[in-house]
Parts: C-alpha cells; sequence; structure tokens
C-alpha cells in the first residue's frame, strides 16, 4: 500500500462549497486593510526608494525571511522565539498550498497525483515538526509576555490574541489529524508523530464519535484560520507585509546623514507638522512598527526615564494615521478604532503637541541606539528631527537655552560666544607652532591633512587639552598638518540636529566653502561630530573629502611605528574602559581603532562596559541635548560613568568631545572625582609617548594637566 | 478623484464582484456537479475578486459604513463568542481523548496511548490557558481610551 | 494700538572693535553688524503688547543702507514694517542729532507707545531716548522691567535701590526696556522668509524736512576729541601649592595686600 491519505476525508461537499466561498472573505478584509494603508502612505511626500532593487531585495528577503536582525547575539530569546513561530507557521502555510495544489489541480486537471509515498511521510512528519514550533514558539511567547515580562515589552490585548490565535490554530491542525487517523488507523501513522499517540488514544472511542468531533473540528479550523487571516490587517500581524515592504524600501544612505531640505529658500513646509509632510517611505516606516521593543533596550531617554520612547513615538503617529486613514472602521472621527493603537484618539488632533509632544522630541539625543536595534529598519531620528525641522523653522519653538546657541552660530560660527579669532588660541601652549590653512596657501604650500579642530576643541577649556594632545601627536609623528584658524566654522551638526536646517545650511556650506577654498583632500577630527557631518553630510553640498577620525590616525600611527609608547607610561596604567561615542560607532562603524590603540598600551587592562559597541550607552550629549537643560527624568551621563565604574576601572577613554563634557560632567555628578576620570584616547596617547627629545609626555597630559590625576600615577618614580 | 477615475473604479468593482460570483458558480459546479477539474479556477475567481473588492474599497474615502458601526458596537460580545466557538471543538476532542484513555491503554500499546494521553492534556491545558487570555484581553481592549498627552499614557506603564 | 521701536544696527559686541584713528570713529563691517541685542528687547516688549492688544509694530533706525539688515532681523522676530533713515550728511551724528531724525519720523506716525533700549551696545550714551521723549512731548517710562497697557494707559514695573517703583502714564507714551523685560524670541524660518517680503520705507533728509545743519557732523553738539584702547591688565599672579596648603594664605595675603579683604 502506498502511504497517502483521501484529502477532505469525513467531509461531504459542502465542506469544499463552503471553504471556498467564504475564501472571499478574509481576502476582502486584508486586501481592504492593506489598501487603506497604502493609501495613506501615498499622502506623504515623493522619494525615491526604487533604485538599486536586486540589493532591496536580497536585503528584504535576508533581514525578514532569513531573520538577519531579528535573531541576535544579544538577547537571543525572543529572536529564536520569533524563528519558531515564523518557521512553524510559513511551514504549514506552505503545506497547505500542497495539498490545494494535488487536490485542485495535479489530480483533477492532470489526472496525476504527487501526495503520496515518500514524499508524502517526510511531509507528514515535517508537517508535525512545524506544529510543535508554532506552539511551542507562540506559548514561548506567552511566557515571555507573562513570566519573563521585559520592561521594553508592553503587552496590549492584540498582542495577547495574536498568539492565542496561533496556538489554537496549531492545535486544531493536530486535533483534525489524529482525529482522522483515529478512524483510518494508517499504518505509516507514526510519521505524524505528535498527532499519531493521540490518535491511538482516541481510537477507543467509537467511529461515529470520532467522525462528528472530526467534522466539528475540521469546519471550525477553517473558519479559524479565515476569522484571524480577516483580524491581521488590523493588527500588529499585518507587519509581515508591512515589515517586508518597510526593509525593501528602506533608506539606504548613510545613516548618519540627515536628508536636507532640498531648496530650502523656496520651499513652502519646513519640516513636519503633519502626517502628510513626511515622506511616504517615512509613513510606511510608522506602520511597519510591531512594537517589539528593541529600540527601547539601548535608548538613553527610555532607560532614564524620560517621556521620549522611541517606540511609542511610532506608535503614536501610527495610531493617528490609522484614525485618519479609517483603517479598520472605515469611519472617520472613531477613536477606539484598534486594539493595537493605544493612543489612538481619533483623526482631529494636531501632530505636534497632541500625537507628538514636545518633550518627547526635545529629548532625543539622536544616538541612534534605536535604529540600529530596531529590526525592520524604522529610523526614529529622522522622524523626530522631521517634527523638530516644524517646530524650529515654522512656529520658532525649541528650549530657550537653544536661542544663543543659533545666534552664536549665525553670528560667530560656534555654539559658544567667542569670536573666531580665538579658535587657535589653544596653540599657544605647544612648543612647535601650528600653521594656519590661510599662511601655508599664501607661500604655496600644501599639507598632507587638515586638522579639524571643531568648536569644543577650540573653545572649551577641557576639550583645548584633546587638541593639544592630538597636535602634540602629530607633530611627534612629523605628519605635515595646517589648522583654519579663525577661518574655521561649525560643521552644522547641532544645528541641523536640532531641527534648524536653515542654519544648518547655512554652516555647512561656509566650511565646504572654506575647505575647497584650500583644495584641501584630507581631514582628520577628534570630533565624530565633525567627522560624521564632514564625511556623511558634506558630499550633498559637493564637500568631498577622505575623513579620518583621530583615533582611527592615532592607532595607524603607533601600528607604523611613527610614534613611540612608552610602555611603562604612568598615565597608562590599569583598567580602563572605553565608550563608544554614537557618532563614531553606530553611525560610522569605527568601534576597534580607539581600542586598538588602547591595547597598544601595556599597561592598561580594557574592561568592557555592558552596553558597548553598536549597543553603547548615549553620553547624553547629542543632537543638540549638549546645550539644553535635562529637566526630566534622571541624568543620563551619570548613568552611563556608573556604569563604567562599575567595570572596576579607574579611567574612562573617551573619544568625542561631547561625551568628554558629559562624563566630566557626570563624574562631578556622582561624586566620583577623587577616584574615576575621563582622558581623550588621544590625551593617553600623548601621554605616553616617548617623543624624540626625551620629553615624558605624561607631566603634560592627563597625569598633571587633568584635576582628577589617579595618586598613583602621579606619584609614580619615573 | 476625478470622474474618470470613478468610473474605472465602479467598473473594476463590478469585475471583481462578478468574479467573486463566477468562482462560486464553478465551485458549486465542480462540487455538486462533479466537475473537479474547475474547483481551482473557482477558487482563483473568487480569491481575485475578493483582493479586488478589499482593494478598491480600501483605496476609496474613508466613509460611514452602518453595519461596521454595527460589528463594532458589539465587538466585546461577537469576540468572545468567536474565542468559544473557536476552541470548543477542540476541547471536547482533548477531553474525549482525556476519558478515554483508561480504555485506550487496555487495548494493548498502552505506553503510546499514555503519551497520546498525556499530548491531549498538554494541548487541552495549552487551548483553555488561551483561551482564558483572550477572553481577558478582549475585554481589556474594550476599555475606552484614557484621554491624557501621549507622553503620560507612556509614562504610567513602566 | 501701534508701536514704534526704535533699533540700531551695531557691531557685533562679541567680535574685537575696530577703531579709526583718525575719526576716532568705529569702524563698522556691515558683514559684522548686527541689530543691537539691546533693542531685541523692545522689539520683545512690543509684539507681545500687540500680540494681547491688537496693533501693529514699526521699527525705526537711522543708519547706513546696510543697517536694513538689522531691521529685517527686526521684521523676521515679527515686526510689521520698518522705516530706515539713511543719508550722506547724516553721518556722523551726535546722540542729538540723532534723535531729531528719529523724532521726525516717529512723528508722521502718531504711534501710541515708543519704545527704546536703555543705551545702544556700541556708543553707549543712553541720551537718545530722552532727547526723543522730550522732541515729542511724551511722558518718558525709564528702565521698565516690567510692563502693562490698559485702555489708554501704561504702566511700568522698575527697580530703584532697594525697591520698586510703579510709574503709570496716559498714552501715547516713551519706555526705555531692560533686559529683564522678556526673553526676545528667535525668529523662525518662516518669520525671516516672511521679512524678505515685508517692506522697508527708506527716508531721506528731505523727506524728513530737516536741515542739514541740524544733522550729521555739522549739528553735532559734541565732538570725540580722543579714543584710546584699554590696555590689557596684568597677567593674574599664579600660586601654586606644595600640596601643604601654602597657597591658601598665599592668596588670603595678597587679597588683604589689594585690601579686598
Ligand atoms: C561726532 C559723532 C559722530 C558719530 N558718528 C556715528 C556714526 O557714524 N555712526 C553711528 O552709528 N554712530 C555715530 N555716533 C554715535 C551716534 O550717532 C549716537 O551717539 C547714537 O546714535 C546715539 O547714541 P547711542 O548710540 O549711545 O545711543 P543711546 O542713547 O545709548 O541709545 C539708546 C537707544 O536709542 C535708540 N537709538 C540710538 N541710536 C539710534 C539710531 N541710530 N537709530 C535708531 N535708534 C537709535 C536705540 O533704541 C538705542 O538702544 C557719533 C557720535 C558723535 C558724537
Ligand atoms: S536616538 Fe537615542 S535618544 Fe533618540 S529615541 Fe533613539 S535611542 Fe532614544
Ligand atoms: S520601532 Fe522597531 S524596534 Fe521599536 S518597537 Fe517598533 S519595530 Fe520594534
Amino acid at each position: 500500500m502506498i502511504p497517502t491519505r483521501e484529502i477532505l476525508w469525513n467531509i461531504t461537499a459542502l465542506g469544499p462549497i463552503l471553504l471556498y466561498t467564504l475564501m472571499a472573505i478574509p481576502f476582502v478584509f486584508l486586501a481592504y486593510g492593506l489598501a487603506r494603508r497604502v493609501r495613506m502612505w501615498r499622502q506623504g511626500q515623493p522619494e525615491n526608494r526604487f533604485d538599486q532593487l536586486g540589493r532591496r531585495l536580497w536585503h528584504a528577503i535576508l533581514m525578514t525571511v532569513l531573520h538577519g536582525r531579528i535573531v541576535r547575539r544579544r538577547n537571543r530569546f525572543g529572536g529564536l522565539m520569533h524563528l519558531a513561530i515564523f518557521v512553524g507557521f510559513v511551514t504549514l502555510f506552505i503545506g497547505t498550498v500542497i495539498v490545494m495544489i494535488e487536490a485542485d489541480i495535479t489530480v483533477p486537471i492532470f489526472g496525476v497525483s504527487f501526495y503520496r509515498g515518500d514524499f508524502y511521510l517526510v511531509y507528514k512528519a515535517v508537517m508535525n515538526l512545524a506544529g510543535l514550533l508554532l506552539i511551542g514558539g507562540s506559548l514561548a511567547a506567552l511566557y515571555r509576555r507573562y513570566v519573563r515580562r521585559p520592561a521594553t515589552l508592553e503587552t496590549t490585548g492584540d498582542d495577547v490574541v495574536i498568539l492565542a490565535f496561533l496556538v489554537v490554530l496549531g492545535v486544531q491542525g493536530f486535533a483534525v489529524q489524529a482525529l482522522r487517523m483515529a478512524v483510518t488507523d494508517d499504518p505509516w501513522g507514526p510519521w505524524s508523530f505528535v498527532s499519531y499517540p493521540m490518535a491511538l488514544t482516541l481510537s477507543a472511542l467509537p467511529e461515529s464519535w470520532l467522525r462528528a468531533i472530526h467534522v466539528a473540528n475540521w469546519y471550525i479550523h477553517f473558519l479559524t484560520n479565515f476569522v484571524f487571516l480577516s483580524y491581521v490587517a488590523y493588527s500588529k500581524m499585518i507587519h509581515p507585509f508591512t515589515s517586508f515592504a518597510n526593509v525593501l524600501f528602506r533608506r539606504l544612505k548613510p545613516v548618519g546623514a540627515l536628508d536636507p531640505i532640498e531648496n530650502i529658500e523656496e520651499a513652502e513646509v519646513f519640516g513636519a507638522g503633519k502626517l502628510e509632510d513626511f515622506t511616504w517611505a517615512q509613513l510606511l516606516n510608522v506602520d511597519a512598527c510591531m512594537h517589539c521593543g528593541r529600540c527601547l533596550e539601548y535608548c538613553p531617554t527610555f532607560s532614564t526615564g524620560k517621556p521620549l520612547r522611541p517606540r511609542d513615538v511610532v506608535l503614536e503617529l501610527a495610531g493617528y494615521m490609522a484614525d485618519r486613514g479609517g483603517i479598520f472602521s472605515g469611519e472617520l472621527g472613531q477613536g477606539e478604532n484598534s486594539a493595537r493603537y493605544r493612543w489612538g484618539a481619533g483623526p482631529d488632533r494636531a501632530l505636534i503637541p497632541d500625537v507628538v509632544s514636545p518633550a518627547e522630541l526635545w529629548d532625543c539625543t539622536t544616538c541612534g541606539a534605536c535604529m540600529a536595534q530596531c529590526p525592520v529598519y524604522i529610523e526614529h531620528v529622522p522622524l523626530i528631527v522631521g517634527m523638530r525641522r516644524h517646530l524650529v523653522l515654522e512656529q520658532g519653538e525649541f528650549p530657550e537655552e537653544v536661542t544663543s546657541v543659533f545666534t552664536n552660530l549665525e553670528r560667530l560660527g560656534s555654539p559658544y560666544q567667542f569670536p573666531p579669532n580665538q579658535r587657535a588660541a589653544w596653540t599657544k601652549r605647544l612648543d612647535q607652532p601650528v600653521p594656519e590653512m590661510a599662511e601655508v596657501a599664501a607661500r604655496g604650500e600644501e599639507v598632507e591633512i587638515l586638522f579639524w579642530v571643531g568648536c569644543l576643541g577650540s573653545f572649551d577649556s577641557r576639550n583645548q587639552r584633546t587638541t593639544v594632545a592630538l597636535a602634540r601627536i602629530l607633530q611627534a609623528a612629523g605628519i605635515k598638518f595646517a589648522i583654519l584658524g579663525k577661518e574655521e566654522s561649525c560643521t552644522g551638526d547641532p544645528a541641523r540636529r536640532i531641527g534648524n536646517e536653515y542654519l544648518a545650511q547655512m554652516m555647512a556650506m561656509q566650511a565646504v566653502e572654506t575647505l575647497n577654498t584650500y583644495n584641501v583632500k584630507k581631514v582628520v577630527t577628534a570630533c565624530p561630530h565633525c567627522f560624521n557631518a564632514i564625511k556623511n553630510e558634506f558630499p550633498q553640498i559637493g564637500g568631498n573629502y577622505e575623513v579620518i577620525h583621530h583615533s582611527q590616525l592615532i592607532n595607524q600611527l603607533i601600528a607604523e611605528g611613527r610614534i613611540t609608547l612608552d610602555p611603562n607610561s604612568a598615565l597608562a596604567r590599569g583598567a580602563v574602559t572605553y565608550h563608544d561615542p554614537c557618532y563614531l560607532g553606530r553611525y560610522n562603524g569605527e568601534y576597534d581603532a580607539p581600542r586598538e590603540a588602547l591595547a597598544a598600551l601595556p599597561g592598561l587592562e580594557l574592561r568592557e562596559m555592558r552596553r558597548n559597541r553598536n549597543t553603547s550607552f548615549c553620553c547624553g550629549g547629542g543632537g543638540g541635548r549638549l546645550f539644553m537643560e535635562e529637566t526630566r527624568g534622571t541624568r543620563i551621563n551619570q548613568a552611563r560613568v556608573r556604569e563604567a565604574i562599575d567595570t572596576g576601572a579607574e579611567l574612562l577613554a573617551a573619544a568625542c568631545p561631547f561625551c568628554m563634557t558629559m562624563f566630566e560632567d557626570g563624574i562631578h555628578g556622582v561624586g566620583a572625582e577623587e577616584s574615576f576620570k575621563v582622558l581623550d584616547i588621544a590625551e593617553i596617547v600623548a601621554g605616553s609617548m616617548i617623543t624624540p627629545n626625551g620629553a615624558d609626555g605624561a607631566k603634560e597630559h592627563g597625569a598633571a594637566e587633568s584635576e582628577g590625576a589617579a595618586p598613583e600615577s602621579a606619584e609614580r618614580p619615573e | 478623484m476625478t470622474k474618470d477615475d470613478a468610473m474605472l473604479t465602479g467598473r473594476y468593482r463590478i469585475a471583481s464582484a462578478a468574479a467573486v460570483v463566477l468562482g462560486i458558480a464553478l465551485i458549486l459546479l465542480s462540487e455538486l456537479g462533479g466537475v473537479h477539474e474547475v474547483r481551482v479556477f473557482g477558487a482563483g475567481l473568487i480569491s481575485l475578486g475578493g483582493i479586488g473588492l478589499g482593494v478598491l474599497a480600501g483605496l476609496d474615502q474613508p466613509r460611514r459604513a452602518e453595519w461596521l458601526a454595527w460589528v463594532r458596537d458589539r465587538r466585546v460580545a461577537l469576540g468572545m463568542i468567536a474565542a468559544l466557538v473557536s476552541v470548543a471543538p477542540v476541547v471536547v476532542a482533548f477531553a474525549a481523548a482525556l476519558v478515554v484513555l483508561p480504555a485506550a491503554m487496555g487495548e494493548g500499546r498502552s505506553g503510546m496511548a499514555l503519551l497520546g494521553g498525556l499530548i491531549a492534556l498538554l494541548m487541552l491545558m495549552a487551548s483553555v490557558g488561551c483561551f482564558v487570555l483572550a477572553v481577558r484581553a478582549i475585554r481589556r481592549a474594550a476599555r475606552p481610551v484614557t484621554p491624557g498627552s501621549p507622553a503620560e499614557a507612556g509614562e504610567e506603564a513602566a | 494700538m501701534k508701536i514704534c521701536v526704535t533699533v540700531k544696527q551695531v557691531p557685533d559686541p562679541n567680535l574685537p572693535m575696530q577703531v579709526d584713528p583718525a575719526t576716532h570713529r568705529l569702524v563698522r563691517n556691515p558683514d559684522q553688524s548686527i541689530l543691537d541685542p539691546a533693542d531685541e528687547y523692545g522689539v520683545e516688549t512690543a509684539l507681545r503688547l500687540v500680540e494681547e492688544h491688537g496693533g501693529e509694530v514699526v521699527v525705526v533706525s537711522m543708519g547706513p543702507p546696510s543697517a536694513a539688515d538689522a531691521l529685517r532681523r527686526a521684521m523676521a522676530m515679527g515686526a510689521d514694517r520698518a522705516i530706515l533713515i539713511t543719508d550722506e550728511a547724516l553721518a556722523g551724528s551726535d546722540a542729538r542729532a540723532t534723535a531729531r531724525a528719529l523724532a521726525a519720523v516717529i512723528r508722521g506716525e502718531q504711534p501710541d507707545l515708543v519704545i527704546c533700549a536703555i543705551e545702544a551696545t556700541d556708543a553707549y550714551t543712553g541720551m537718545v531716548p530722552g532727547m526723543l521723549a522730550e522732541l515729542l512731548d511724551l511722558p518718558q517710562l525709564t528702565f521698565a522691567r516690567q510692563v502693562a497697557v490698559e485702555g489708554q494707559t501704561v504702566t511700568v514695573h522698575r527697580d530703584i535701590e532697594g525697591a520698586t517703583q510703579v510709574l503709570r502714564a496716559q498714552l501715547p507714551a516713551l519706555l526705555t526696556v531692560t533686559a529683564s523685560i522678556a526673553e526676545p524670541r528667535y525668529p523662525s524660518f518662516k518669520g525671516v522668509m516672511a521679512a524678505k517680503r515685508k517692506p522697508i520705507d527708506e527716508r531721506d533728509l528731505a523727506s524728513l524736512g530737516l536741515e542739514a545743519g541740524a544733522v550729521g557732523a555739522a549739528g553735532a553738539a559734541e565732538r570725540v576729541v580722543a579714543l584710546e584702547e584699554v590696555r590689557e591688565e596684568k597677567q593674574g599672579q599664579m600660586v601654586t601649592d606644595d600640596g601643604t596648603g601654602s597657597s591658601v594664605e598665599a592668596i588670603v595675603a595678597f587679597l588683604e595686600r589689594i585690601q579686598v579683604v
């Protein structure tokens, strides 16, 4: 006997009639819900996301079907659980399609049957396994929601209903199979390894009972499926569709570059004050969110109890869009449309402040931790900056402290109230002069590299020390470099991230003009914000340069032996921990150079913080936050400093002037000045350099200059 | 929407509805008339017609639909009924398996039958558990949305 | 309610000042000149009053044609229109001449309120408002840190030694406002764009009906006879601590010597 089974066993003609006729209903519901969303997305601004389709498609498959970002090295539980549900569900779906092909196409039309023999046996085993994965994964998900309850997860009715659906659908499948086998008693039954034992048990029932229960289960199983499919488009179960679309049409430009407002002088709308002001791809973005909460995991505002939770911003927008689009009810003016959108409070609201509050918008440090975690490539920062733009450019509303930043940038080219001619004041601390580009050009000479000092490095007294240290390193390595001096001005990074796009463009244009005047090719900077702007945003306005971060250059100089380090350096001793700056790490992928530079000092023992590399925890200073008061929640910088201290290190290595400022403040804030200090990579290296004339750099850097010098290092005999 | 668009949409809508009707006719022909060759075409027409109707309605302006309002007003009750109906048959099946477990164990292959009883028990627990959770969730989802700023709404649920 | 705010364009006080040794005048580089930050308080005050009571804010300035930038800034903040008094013959005006020119324009506008800063951030004479009030025959309420208008009366709060004085006057009147009156707004980009389309009415001497002899260098009653740079103070004294706390004594000794403590 060839193994197979009778399809539609125990089912009269009424079964397929109902099955196929009612099939129209889930299709109508699914298509309606999707089309409603598409209709809303189309109201967004135009944007080309149809380039590089091959790459897009492959990436979308990799990230969704193949779970590229869903299963993570950290927090494996959630990812594997999702994988189980996904594989189970998809396999069962394909299995159903296979049965349909057999029953509706190959047998009736071509008279060929393939649903038999070895194929059938393997099919049965695979389907049983898939059923187990589906049920097991869904139960694991319920366990996670009800027992483990991670703080980043909020459980709505929708989440539970979906999981209950999945479990019940899987269980129904096994029940139908077991009931049938209890009657037919197939000799190859054991291949259905889950149903088979149940079939044996059930076979003790009279056949008429079995047949009756089987019929009931068969009908209810397909009806449950139809109800589930009809529900999909009005719940987060829409995510397989929206997520795939979102990854497919994701932004391929560097994450570090914000899209400019093109032609700002002629533009009529500045930033997003209404839903329709976002681009269509951004509107698709918010519909792709399935509230997994991963964006909260390393979000500094969420972790310090501030109103801003990136997930909630996305969902607030999604709920508002559902309200405006009439999803579910097909009716405007209904608030409580769907279980998914807790904030669906009706379409007649203002985007800001009713849907998203200004407090949420202003608290963001633009650290990008949300975007780095989001499995479906939702880009929170452009959404937030878009709304900030509206507040700044259209409403003239922003935290009061920022006014002086704007006016200083406008008038003095830096966020600080210092005249440009003092930009190079720090050079007086060096023995050798640092040439300015204007002089170099006047002499008709060229330099290897331009040292872009940045505003903090130029004017902030703490960061001037980093600047001096870096200049010493460059001089010691014999690199021919110059600075722009009074001609340098802000790259526009803070203004842009605060939302003052007009000012930011002016600043960037001025900087590019200066750089192009001197035909600059290569730039080094100690500021990741400048680095990011020059590398990723200047090309938008015709500034193309090779930019390297000072940690990369320092690392390279050490590797090439162009600077010599003292292995017994007094400064570089003991345990050190390194903080990844957001704009160097997450935004530009540089995690190793600073670590390698530190590793070149044998006296240092690098200890990693729990949150490191692309899961680094922001210092709290980005996105213009450095210039704003932190009025809500607890202090971000102190949270990070505590984490650094918890590693047991006495030294925190920084690679960013914003981080430096935040950490100096944070160390004072937690009262650890005596036992803990922060130094820039450049300071540590410069302070450990053996310079040609024999001077030990430690005196000038860190040990003598920093307030919190560790006593042992200062007292260690030379 | 321009007049032409409206006319086009109207035509598509008629075509979609016709596809569904024709599909149903083919299914009836297949199942009652025994012409199984047409079943797949019936199914295809019904699916396409359904998708067409859904898409056309979805791309249209939101409008007031009385029957949907009726559904929405009763969605808690409907949800409860749906939950009950969808788990009832499996509960009966697994409960029956447990009831006849002793008898089944008497018929030889008692180890397998015991295993079957155990699986049935687990599945029964999963079904009933999910039913309870779903009912709670449906009731919770029906609670009116508390007004308040989005930020505050985010704050309360830590 | 119509409010005239006098505003002056001054060299950015954050940038180093340059003085022409021959004329003893400030070198005014239009690129480095801004709306006097002191006048932003006046503009803000006027905007708030108009937001409350309705009406119009007119900003008035006397200066070179480049002073239009300062007026645009004030209009970007929200002022409705601007008048710029500019004429070669006005160069070298002193406070009296400036007041005469401003008065000629303001008289024509018939405002309910004239708002000035206490003193301009470049020349610091602080005389223009008083002279203006005199020429226009208006009551003047100076150093206001709080202002309210009710019907035809204006009430201001001003700080005097150890007390707050509340003054009231009938409109029309002239006010000078301090920095604590209101935080000036930062013009939104929308405002900047709108300001480009707002009118600036340029007036020359002839249209003001002033004689050339009454204004400019010719009409100046004062003359700057000398202008000397302030020499930089000697560098501070460094006290290094040898770890015994000796520095504290050294600092105390120093303070006693210069009779601070
Ligand atoms: C011989 C001489 C030559 C001078 N040459 C010049 C010159 O070439 N360029 C120049 O700018 N200054 C010049 N000054 C100074 C200047 O003309 C007046 O002193 C000045 O306009 C009034 O004094 P102040 O700036 O100290 O104003 P203050 O009395 O301190 O100003 C108080 C307020 O009055 C208003 N105000 C003052 N001046 C103006 C104005 N011009 N327009 C609108 N509102 C105003 C403002 O609201 C200001 O905040 C000269 C002065 C002298 C004596
Ligand atoms: S960018 Fe950083 S601070 Fe802003 S929402 Fe994302 S994780 Fe939070
Ligand atoms: S935005 Fe992304 S990471 Fe955040 S909850 Fe939504 S899907 Fe998850």
